[in-house]
This record gives structure tokens, C-alpha cells and sequence, in this order.
């Protein structure tokens, strides 16, 4: 007979219940690409339910199809036991199906309050909209869910992205939903944004709401969900109550084999060089970067952290001479003076941006169009582009950094988001540069792609790459950097090196406490 | 500077600078040659020409706000003072009847032109421009040439004064209050969802091919209104009496702060401008010099809007990160 386990609680009785939000067998393939085989994950009331999964596991797929967005091939969606039919956003908004999208659905030049309350707006007559009511209720609600600094006018083009993700959060509650999905919700929040949020979504959830939560941040769905499912190649292999799934199991899960540790393992003794490749002295970009000197070798890791708005951004592009700058800037023991990202480009540096979606890809044309932009002068021959050599540059950066796509020839929006960071990534390193910079790299990036891009780091460094690499994850900047720069109020506020170089420190020193820089 | 960003910022300078275009050329005419402002008729002859292209401006500013575009206006206002021209004689002649015919050729050109856009992935630029060469042919075969004229009836009803003001001057007037109201509609909202984004508007529920077919069918029938007046003002037809309200009613939406991109756009800021453009023929002509002028200082009117929109959008953007 053997051991038979004891079933908790909470597994007995929702084991005895039929789930509440069944997606069953889901089957769904684009082109000759099989994203979904099968899977099926099964939700109850009152629980967050957590969905993990590898890059091109199928999470955004089953998303799209439970919204709408898409149709399967096969399977069934069942809400309440009823079966339902979802074939448009509309469907899904009508069946009380809620989504926060990884890429978000704000309508740029609208204002917070006409986003908010779109479709629904509280007092509209003849078809046009109160706006006094329409601001007034906006007011209400941000108050309520604890922002009341927003302001209901304002374009939400000019909002922040944690804002703006902040927001689009609220409008899918407001609605009061049956079921809420989250979708990477917190790639651009600060932590105690994160907090709020999951604050909001247990509150949700015990109110006797059903939530979906995508996140390739482990520790997240660990410390959020009451339940968990996992994803690996178009289907589920793995379910269950959060309490009896540890860490290591869900990754073996994930990938299908064990990994040693999410980070390598690199001695900065023998890869970093004495050569400075940058180094500034009094450097500030407006408007938040005021001063700011440090440098960096060649084989060196240095990390940047902080909050968000602290100048990081200001710091990054303008050395990539995206933005004007003032103070010293030295690059290979000469003076410069960066102008224009081309000229950036030409002088060994490259940058892998923060958006990647507008900022880094050009997301209509192909991989292979986007691999080769920015390298055309490599694979040109006069004023042609040399097919032959545009194929070696291709073939070389998918080979190398493992990039999963059926053909260089598709378009690089239908890829997943890990992919379209290795591709921005493998455009960013055909270049050859001395100095790269990462904005947030593994922003939205699942744990596989993210060791990949780690183990990416340190096989540059051996080539004597210096790289600067700003980071919202404490933890990737504790065990990646050689120095990492805490700013604040665009100074930098901590620095930190060796044993000071932990996780506690980098927060400690972001918000305000922990060990100060001795010099400016 | 830093004390001028809190009032940058609540001031709209992308709102406020049609505004100082206007008040800007109309001190320089007024200081130039006063009689071309103040003169006795001239509101009127300013406020008849201003309001045809007011209507058609209307209606781009929408087009335009969609992301697209209607270049097929020409060619309705064309086509319609033809139609007038070669009618108004005809035996057992209705006004009524004409103009009801007319809207109606408006409402069927609109829906094509808007089904069009709405179904197909091609560009409103490319359908439109190939509507107006089809309009605008339907001009010359009804009426090769300049000639005809225009029903009494139709005179008497839209020129003249009432209480002492031009109607054309109630006409702008009107349109421009409509635009107050109607800006917080849901159909203008939607329209500016579309040009912002047009895959997150269908995401959010926007009747996307219903609101771009409702924009270009306004657009015909303000077309065909438009044309209709233009015959009553000019007493005749004309195969290319449309022509010129093509090009200016883009330059009306951008004299008026639009972005070309969509997303934006003002109603109000686009007849502004267009009583802007129309300030500067009397301008070259207060200032001596010949009326072929015209055309460059337009072009460069343009040229200065554009380039004010797009610094203080460059500006907004450094600033708010």
C-alpha cells in the first residue's frame, strides 16, 4: 500500500469542488509553431493562482486566449461551470474577465480619467461625458486605491511606466471583475508599489474574486499565490498548492532540469583588468542626474541601483549620447564628448534600452532585419548590404544566445519577451562594443533567458567588455556586480563593493538608510 | 527656468498658439493697413471665406485625428458646384430636392470611401486621393467649364445678413461652439483613441470601423455642404472650385496644433486657423507686394507652426520622463 499522504485542509475541500475557472486541454498553434498542447490549469475562488513558466511556455498565449485576444485551436474555458465562448476582448470584458496586460492598453493621448472609466464613464448624456462627473469619480477611485497624486487631467503619455501599470491595475478593478490576470503586472513597479499590489490582489481574491497571476519572478508568485501551475513547452507539468512546491521543484519544473543557481559563478580577481574604459568626474544629464564620478574597467561588472527616477536613466543615455550631458567624460583615456548615439556607437559603446517594445526593436520588421540594424557597416560591402555576411552576423547571434524562432524571417513582435531581449541583445553585441550598458535587461524576462543573459555578462567581461548595468532586482545587482552604485537625488549616494555588496545594503542605501558614500 | 516650468506646465502652449498666430498677423494687418481689417464688408467677405473651409477643416481635423486623412473633399466640393451649376435651370426644378440629392451623393460617397478604410489595410491617403480624382473627373464631365449659376433660392438663403451680421459669420460661430460641446463625446474620444493607438483602442472596446466610417462620412457631407455654399458665394460652378480646400484645410489642422500622427486635434484650434491662413493674402497685399506671394507665406506660416508644435513636444517629453 505504502504511504498514503495526509490531504490538508484546504486541499480537501477544494479538491471536493469542481474549479471555477477551468481552462481545459487548450490547443493552439501559429503557423507551424505549437504554443499550446494541452494545458490545463484550474482556478478557484478566493485564490490568487500562480502561473510560471519558461520563455515560450505558452503563459502569454493562454492569457490572450482567456482574454479574447485570441481564439484556440482546441479546448474549453469554463467560468462558474458555465462554458464559455470567447471569442473578442468584448466577450471576455462581458463574461467579467479582467486583464492586465504585460504590454499595456492605455491609450496615449487620453487622460488618466477617460482610460479609467472608458466605456463606463458615470454620466454621460446624448453621448457626451460629463466631464466634471467623469473627474470627479476618477479622483474617488485613485483616492481609494491609495493615489490620490494622480491627476485625472493629465495625458497618460506623460505618466511614469510604474504609473502607468499602477493605472491600468485600478481600471481592471474598478470594474469589479469575476476574474482579474495579471500579466507580468510588476516588471515596472517599485516595491512598495508591489506591496500595494498584492495587497489589492488578496483583497480581491477574498472578496471572492478569481486571480491570475503571471510572473517570472519566483519570489513574487511564492510570496503572492495561494496556488500554483506550471508551464513548460505549450503544457502544464506540474500543479499545486504553493505550500508544498519549493522553490527548486518549481524550477525543475520550469526547465525540465535542475540548475545549480540562477547565478555563474565569477571570480572578479581574474577577469577584471586595470584599464579604465569610462571613467566621469562631475557628470550630470538633465534633468535628474546632477553629479556624478566613477569609473569602469574593462572586465568589470558595475551595477546601478536606486529608486526609479533618481537619474539612472539620465545616466545610461547619456553616455550613450542619447541625452545632453555636461562634466568629464573619458572613454579609453581620451576626453569626449558624446553627441548622438551614432557617435556613441562608433566609439565601442552600446546600449540595450529600457523599452524594448519602442525603445530597442523595431517590432514590424524581421529578426533578421532587426539583428542587422545598427550593424550595417559590418555587413555592408560599399553601399550594399552583403547577403552573405548579414547571414553569418544572423546565424552567429541566434546560435549564440540561443534565441527560440522559427525562422530569422519572422516578425520580431511575434516573438516572446525573453526572445526579443535576445535578439536586442545579440543586435547590441555584434557591434563589438567596449562598454555596454543594460537598462534593466531582464526586466519581463523569465529565469531561463535570465541565466542565459547572466552567463551572457560574464562571457563578455572575459573578453574585456566593461559593462554597466542599471537593475530594479536588488538581487541580480548583490550577485552580478563587482561595485554597485546606489543613487539617489542623481548623486550617487552609497557605493559598494565586497562584503558591503548585499542585497540589504543596495535597499538600505536606495531608501535612505544603510552605509554613505565617503566621497562625492 | 525654474520658476517658469509650473506655469509651462498648466498652460497648454500647444492650445494657446493658434491663438497668438491670429492675433499676432491681425495686429501686423491692423497696423499695416487697417481698411483690409476693419473696413467696411470686409467681415464679410472674410467670414464667407473662412466658413466653407471651416466646414471642411472640421471634418479633417477628425480625418486627421484618426490617423488618417481625406484628400476626396476637393473633388466632392468640385463635383457639387458642377451639379448645382448644370441644374438650377432644369424644368420642374426643387431646391429641396436638389440639396437632398446632394447630401444623399455625400452620405454614399462618405460610406465608400469610409468602408474602404475601415476594411482594408489601405491607406487613407492613397484611397482618398484616388476619390478625389474620381470626384473631381464627375466634375469635369458634368461640367467642363467654369460657368452656370446658382439657384436664387440658394442665394437668398445663405448670404445676406440677419440682424445686422453676416450669416457666415453665425456659421463659423456655430461650428465653433458645436466643437466645445461635442469635443467630449464619446464619438471624438474614440476618434482620438483610434490615431493615438489604434490596437489598444480595439483592445478597450473602441467600434473601431464604425467610428473611421462615421468620420469619413461627415467629411463627404461637409464636403458637400461646403460646396453647395461656394456655389451660392461664387454664383456659379466650377470643375476645380475644390482644389484649393484640399491643402488647406491640412494646413488649418496643423496651423491649429494637430499632430499629423493623430491622436490630437481641436476643432476650434483648426477654424482659428483657418481664419489665420486667410489673414495672409491680405497681408502680402498690405504689404506691397504681389498676390503670388500668397502661396510662399503660407508654406511658411506652416513651416513656423510645425516647427513651434514639435520643440514644445520635445520639450514636454525632456521634462516629464
Amino acid at each position: 500500500m505504502g504511504e498514503t499522504e495526509q490531504l490538508t485542509e484546504a486541499e480537501q475541500s477544494t479538491s471536493a469542488r469542481s474549479p471555477d475557472l477551468a481552462l481545459v486541454n487548450i490547443h493552439k498553434s501559429f503557423g507551424g509553431v505549437r504554443a499550446l498542447v494541452g494545458a490545463t490549469v484550474e482556478c478557484y475562488r478566493g485564490e490568487v493562482h500562480g502561473c510560471i513558466g519558461e520563455n515560450g511556455a505558452g503563459k502569454s498565449t493562454l492569457i490572450k486566449i482567456l482574454s479574447g485576444a485570441l481564439h484556440a485551436d482546441a479546448g474549453e474555458i469554463t467560468l462558474g461551470g458555465r462554458l464559455l465562448h470567447v471569442r473578442s476582448p468584448h466577450d471576455a470584458r462581458k463574461a467579467g474577465i479582467r486583464t492586465v496586460f504585460q504590454e499595456l492598453s492605455l491609450i496615449p493621448h487620453l487622460s488618466v480619467a477617460q482610460n479609467l472609466f472608458y466605456g463606463a464613464e458615470p454620466d454621460v448624456r446624448l453621448g457626451r461625458i460629463s466631464v466634471r462627473s467623469l473627474r470627479a469619480a476618477a479622483r474617488k477611485v485613485l483616492a481609494e486605491y491609495g493615489f490620490p497624486g494622480i491627476s485625472p487631467d493629465l495625458v497618460v503619455s506623460r505618466l511614469q511606466l510604474a504609473d502607468r501599470q499602477i493605472l491600468e491595475i485600478i481600471k481592471a478593478l474598478i470594474s469589479k471583475p469575476e476574474v482579474l490576470v495579471l500579466d507580468e503586472a510588476t516588471s515596472a513597479l517599485l516595491p512598495k508599489q508591489v506591496e500595494w499590489l498584492f495587497k489589492t490582489v488578496r483583497e480581491f481574491a477574498s472578496e471572492g474574486g478569481i486571480a491570475f497571476f503571471i510572473s517570472h519572478r519566483l519570489a513574487e508568485v511564492e510570496a503572492l499565490c495561494d496556488r500554483v501551475t506550471v508551464l513548460r513547452n505549450g503544457e502544464d507539468v506540474g500543479h499545486g498548492l504553493m505550500t508544498e512546491m519549493p522553490e527548486d521543484r518549481l524550477v525543475e519544473l520550469m526547465l525540465g532540469r535542475r540548475i545549480e543557481r540562477l547565478y555563474p559563478h565569477s571570480e572578479p580577481a581574474g577577469r577584471v583588468r586595470d584599464e579604465v574604459v569610462v571613467a566621469l568626474e562631475h557628470f550630470g544629464a538633465p534633468p535628474r542626474l546632477h553629479d556624478v564620478s566613477m569609473e569602469v574597467r574593462r572586465g568589470q561588472i558595475v551595477g546601478i541601483g536606486g529608486l526609479a527616477g533618481q537619474g539612472q536613466s539620465e545616466l545610461l543615455l547619456a553616455l550613450y549620447g542619447a541625452r545632453r550631458s555636461y562634466g568629464q567624460m573619458t572613454l579609453n583615456g581620451r576626453q569626449v564628448h558624446l553627441r548622438s548615439p551614432s557617435q556613441a556607437l562608433a566609439s565601442g559603446i552600446a546600449l540595450v534600452p529600457e523599452d524594448r517594445a519602442s525603445e530597442g526593436l523595431c517590432l514590424s520588421l524581421s529578426v533578421r532585419e532587426n539583428l542587422a540594424l545598427g550593424n550595417l557597416h559590418t555587413i555592408s560591402r560599399g553601399p550594399l548590404i552583403s547577403p552573405r555576411r548579414e547571414q553569418r552576423l544572423v546565424r552567429s547571434s541566434v546560435n549564440s544566445l540561443h534565441i527560440r524562432l522559427r525562422s530569422p524571417r519572422q516578425e520580431a513582435s511575434s516573438l516572446s519577451g525573453g526572445n526579443q531581449q535576445k535578439v536586442l541583445l545579440g543586435r547590441v553585441l555584434a557591434s563589438d562594443p567596449s562598454l555596454l550598458l543594460l537598462y534593466d535587461a531582464t526586466r519581463g524576462v523569465d529565469i531561463g533567458t535570465k541565466t542565459d543573459i547572466y552567463q551572457l555578462m560574464h562571457d563578455q567581461c572575459e573578453q574585456g567588455v566593461a559593462i554597466l548595468f542599471y537593475s530594479t532586482d536588488a538581487s541580480e545587482l548583490a550577485n552580478m556586480a563587482d561595485e554597485v552604485l546606489v543613487l539617489h537625488d542623481g548623486t550617487i549616494r552609497a557605493r559598494l563593493s565586497g562584503a558591503e555588496l548585499t542585497e540589504e545594503q543596495i535597499v538600505a542605501a536606495a531608501v535612505g538608510g544603510g552605509k554613505q558614500a565617503t566621497r562625492a | 527656468m525654474q520658476r517658469l516650468r509650473p506655469i509651462l506646465r498648466h498652460l497648454d502652449l500647444v492650445a494657446v498658439m493658434p491663438y497668438v498666430y491670429l492675433i499676432a498677423l491681425a495686429l501686423a494687418l491692423y497696423l499695416k493697413f487697417p481698411a483690409l481689417l476693419t473696413g467696411p464688408g470686409r467681415l464679410n467677405t472674410r467670414a464667407t471665406a473662412v466658413f466653407p473651409l471651416a466646414l471642411i477643416a472640421f471634418s479633417q481635423t477628425l480625418a486627421i485625428a484618426t490617423r488618417g486623412i481625406d484628400l476626396s473633399v476637393g473633388g466632392l466640393v468640385s463635383a457639387t458646384t458642377a451639379l448645382i451649376a448644370t441644374h438650377s435651370g432644369a424644368k420642374g426644378f426643387s431646391l429641396v430636392l436638389l440639396v437632398v440629392a446632394l447630401l444623399a451623393l455625400g452620405l454614399l460617397a462618405g460610406s465608400i470611401t469610409g468602408l474602404i478604410v475601415a476594411f482594408t489595410r489601405l491607406q487613407p491617403f492613397i484611397i482618398t486621393l484616388a476619390m478625389w480624382s474620381i470626384w473631381d473627373g464627375i466634375a469635369f464631365v458634368v461640367l467642363p467649364v467654369e460657368g452656370g449659376t446658382a439657384p436664387p433660392g440658394l442665394l437668398r438663403l445663405l448670404l445676406g445678413n440677419v440682424a445686422g451680421i453676416p450669416k457666415s459669420v453665425y456659421g463659423v460661430v456655430f461650428l465653433y461652439v458645436a466643437w466645445l460641446w461635442l469635443r467630449h463625446t464619446r464619438f471624438v474620444i474614440d476618434v482620438k483613441a483610434i490615431g493615438s493607438d489604434e490596437a489598444r483602442a480595439r483592445l478597450v472596446g473602441v467600434p473601431v470601423a464604425w467610428r473611421k466610417i462615421q468620420v469619413y462620412v461627415l467629411s463627404a457631407v461637409f464636403a458637400v455642404l461646403a460646396g453647395i455654399y461656394v456655389s451660392a458665394v461664387t454664383d456659379s460652378g466650377a470643375p476645380n472650385a475644390g482644389d484649393q480646400f484640399i491643402l488647406n484645410s491640412v494646413a488649418c489642422v496643423v496651423i491649429g496644433g494637430a499632430s499629423i500622427y493623430g491622436g490630437t486635434g481641436s476643432v476650434a484650434s483648426s477654424i482659428i486657423g483657418a481664419f489665420v491662413l486667410l489673414l495672409i493674402p491680405d497681408l502680402v497685399f498690405a504689404f506691397n507686394l504681389s498676390s503670388f506671394w500668397s502661396v510662399f507665406f503660407e508654406g511658411f506660416l506652416l513651416l513656423v507652426a510645425v516647427t513651434i508644435s514639435s520643440v514644445v513636444i520635445t520639450f514636454r517629453q525632456s521634462g516629464a520622463g
